[in-house]
């Protein structure tokens, strides 16, 4: 029977990365300093809505293979899945293809319904699994562990990562290769056109002319340790996981709770999980979305959590660089977090003409300062299903960060 | 420090909504077709703020109804940030999947339903669940093909040992598929949910129960002794239901278990190709409403096409009846 332990350290000691930005972490890097990507018009038949555009990864990016995997023919997530894995995994200094004992925990929403949309338009319609990315990655890295796919929507890979996490706390595993994977799909797009949560334009939250959110695809991994696991190997952590929190808003099937109690809970838990408080924390990295009462609800959360503070605490608008990349969203911002923290940096947010509502900092001008350990991270979804969770600095342990 | 066990969870509640099942101690049956009006949402959801809602959603609010009224009100007794949901989910949205998308291509997004829209999130199918009861600690959807269903309790096993929730609705639910997604008979229609809370003793009303997982790539079938030994484990229980379809996987795994046979009771239920999770959490439910006299050792293991392997194991607590509302006629 294995036991958890909350203070077994988690470290994060690979990362992968396939997005709008290119193809690896430092494109990434760079792509964000160089203020992000640009929408463009999604390659699928039938689209036959108002708004077309996502943040697409170069089609020629896509890895050709695997392109089937036990009688399913895959579409884009699982593949992009499947590179950001390698690269985690070889940035780690795992050998890819021989990881038997390492488990997958993937956050996928409509993993792959870009291939079933694709077959529907050409009159196939034969049902297949709309999630097999955990298993095709499982298959890829020789894993012989549990795997876990994740369903929760937009806040998939945030629940990713703190299953992932208290599978090494519980003992039940030294690494993890966590993340998420999202492809296009039209009936995702179509139901938001529908819903009026799609925006014409490119995803701006807390834009005062906001109108929705815009989707990306693509996948970040992360390979998650055992401290003492990662220490005996000689692998240098790029960073700590050092807290996560869940909580639910019972309130709306779409909408958030305009009170945000629930995530202010999180947020609350995920720090105190970390053994931080708010002073410790250097960036956020909001879910900001772009739908019109999320950002203000989340606004106003953040400003119960940091008070006053909250004017001079940097933000970073993810999703105005790679879009929301729903099921991936989280990994993509502890990616995020994880380059902030070794760069010590927090890269230019893209401009927007700030909603008044919204009274957090969103620092426009150029990079700024990282002045702090650790950096929180917020993921949403419908139904309020909320996560947060704490990426911390490892190498500051010795330096000013120290406490 | 704290320091919890992650092993098992107990039972204290159970309820199921599918064809041709009467209730849980008759789910070790066979589901029987979803035909025309087997459920009568009128019946098992009376009341206002249903009629929009997909009818898997209806079958997973249902279900949950029955589990937690079978466990008396200790749901509702529970504070409600540790109250949670952890729902399997495969097919549950694949034929609302298709209309939708059908609609967007042959007459445009702006025809969809405002109220079916919402559901292309699959995690909206269990999200209701903590709107119907006061749910704030965690609602998580988990979608491995076939044995999400037993994952959900491992997962929820986990987060009640890291403090996360202290009473956690375990479901899976499935919808049929269209005619057209449609290869074969057998998909899956309906919902089963265990109210399940930390297995601290004199607490399971049901049993206890924990899950293991492990892998088994398509190509690599033939090293399935690696694999299900250390997962089974050395001393199985005495009864193995393993639910199994024909592909490279399940007939591995039906192969090793050949070798329990002459030791152990092994009873194989053969799932169709595009089975969804249903079938492995309602075997779970059923061996936990058999009648024992004395704590019975149980097994549910599941493999998927895909390769993904679950295996449950059950201690089912002694009992001798299940009266009316869930009461013990008599508990040994």
């Amino acid at each position: 029977m294995n036991t958890s332990n909350g203070d077994r350290r988690v470290v994060i000691t690979g990362l992968g990365a396939i997005s709008c930005l290119g193809t690896g972490v430092t494109a990434y890097w760079d792509g964000l300093l160089a203020g992000g990507g640009q929408p463009a018009e999604v390659p699928l038949p039938h689209l036959n809505m108002r708004t077309k555009k996502m943040y697409l990864v170069d089609r020629a990016e896509i890895p050709a293979q695997p392109s089937h995997y036990a009688g399913v023919e895959l579409g884009s997530s699982p593949r992009l899945a499947v590179a950001a894995a390698e690269q985690a995994l070889t940035d780690a200094g795992l050998e890819y293809g021989a990881c038997d004992a390492i488990p997958v925990v993937l956050g996928a929403e409509l993993g792959n319904a870009d291939m079933q949309e694709i077959q529907r338009s050409s009159g196939r319609t034969a049902w297949t699994t709309l999630t097999p990315a955990a298993a095709v990655v499982g298959a890829g890295i020789g894993s012989r562990a549990a795997l876990t796919s994740v369903g929760n929507a937009c806040s998939a890979s945030g629940y990713a990562l703190t299953i992932a996490l208290d599978m090494i706390r519980a003992g039940e595993a030294t690494t993890v290769l966590v993340g998420g994977a999202e492809g296009i799909t039209r009936a995702g797009m179509g139901a938001f056109n529908r819903l009026g949560a799609a925006d014409p334009v490119r995803c701006r939250p807390f834009d005062r002319n906001r109108a929705g959110t815009m989707f990306g695809d693509g996948s970040a991994m992360i390979v998650l340790e055992a401290d003492d696991h990662a220490r005996r190997r000689g692998a240098e952590p790029y960073a700590e996981l050092a807290g996560a929190a869940w909580s639910c808003d019972a309130h709306h099937p779409t909408a958030p709770d305009p009170s945000g109690d629930q995530i202010v809970r999180a947020m609350t838990a995920a720090l105190a999980d970390a053994k931080l408080s708010s002073s410790d924390v250097g960036c956020v990295i909001p879910h900001g979305t772009g739908t019109p009462l999320n950002d203000v609800v989340e606004s106003q959360a953040l400003r119960r959590m940091f008070g006053e503070r909250i004017r001079e605490l940097p933000l970073f608008s993810l999703k105005a660089m790679i879009g929301h990349t729903t099921g991936a969203a989280g990994a993509f911002a502890c990616l995020t977090a994880t380059l902030m923290l070794r760069h010590r940096k927090v890269p230019a947010n893209s401009p927007i003409d700030q909603d008044p509502e919204c009274g957090v900092w969103l620092p426009q001008e150029g990079p700024v300062l990282l002045d702090g350990p650790a950096v929180l991270v917020n993921t949403y979804a419908f139904g309020g299903n909320n996560t947060s969770f704490v990426v911390k600095d490892v190498a500051g342990e010795g330096s000013k960060w120290s406490r | 420090m704290v320091t919890v066990s992650t092993g098992e969870l107990a039972v204290v509640g159970m309820g199921i909504v599918a064809p041709g099942i009467s209730g849980p101690e008759g789910a070790l049956a066979p589901l029987g077709e979803a035909a025309p009006g087997w459920f009568r949402a009128e019946v098992a959801l009376p009341g206002r703020g249903y009629r929009r809602l997909p009818d898997a959603c209806k079958y997973l609010l249902a279900a949950s109804r029955l589990a937690v009224s079978d466990a008396g009100d200790r749901f509702s007794k529970t504070e409600r940030n540790h109250r949670a949901a952890a729902v399997a989910i495969n097919n549950t949205g694949a034929a609302l999947l298709e209309e939708l998308d059908y609609t967007i291509m042959r007459e445009g997004a702006e025809e969809l339903s405002p109220s079916s829209s919402p559901f292309i999130a699959m995690s909206s199918f269990a999200s209701r669940l903590s709107m119907e009861h006061g749910i704030t600690g965690f609602n998580l959807t988990v979608n491995s093909p076939f044995t999400a269903g037993l994952e959900a309790l491992r997962i929820a096993a986990r987060a009640v040992a890291a403090g996360r929730a202290r009473a956690v609705l375990v479901g899976a639910v499935e919808e049929a598929l269209s005619p057209s997604q449609s290869t074969g008979p057998g998909s899956e229609a309906g919902a089963a949910v265990l109210h399940c809370e930390p297995a601290v003793e004199g607490n399971a009303r049901y049993g206890t129960c924990g899950v293991r997982g492990a892998f088994l790539a398509p190509d690599a079938a033939g090293d399935a002794a690696a694999v299900l030994g250390p997962l089974v484990g050395d001393d199985p229980p005495g009864r193995i239901d393993a639910v199994l379809d024909d592909s490279a996987v399940g007939t591995a795994a039906a192969r090793w278990l050949d070798r329990l046979a002459d030791k152990r009771e092994v009873v194989i239920v053969p799932a169709p190709a595009q089975a969804g999770c249903l079938a492995p959490l309602q075997r779970v439910m059923g061996l936990f409403a058999q009648q024992h006299t004395a704590p019975t050792r149980r097994a549910v293991l599941a493999a998927s096409a895909q390769g993904t392997l679950a295996f449950a194991e059950l201690t089912v607590v002694p009992r001798t009846a299940i009266g009316v509302d869930g009461e013990e006629a008599l508990a040994v």
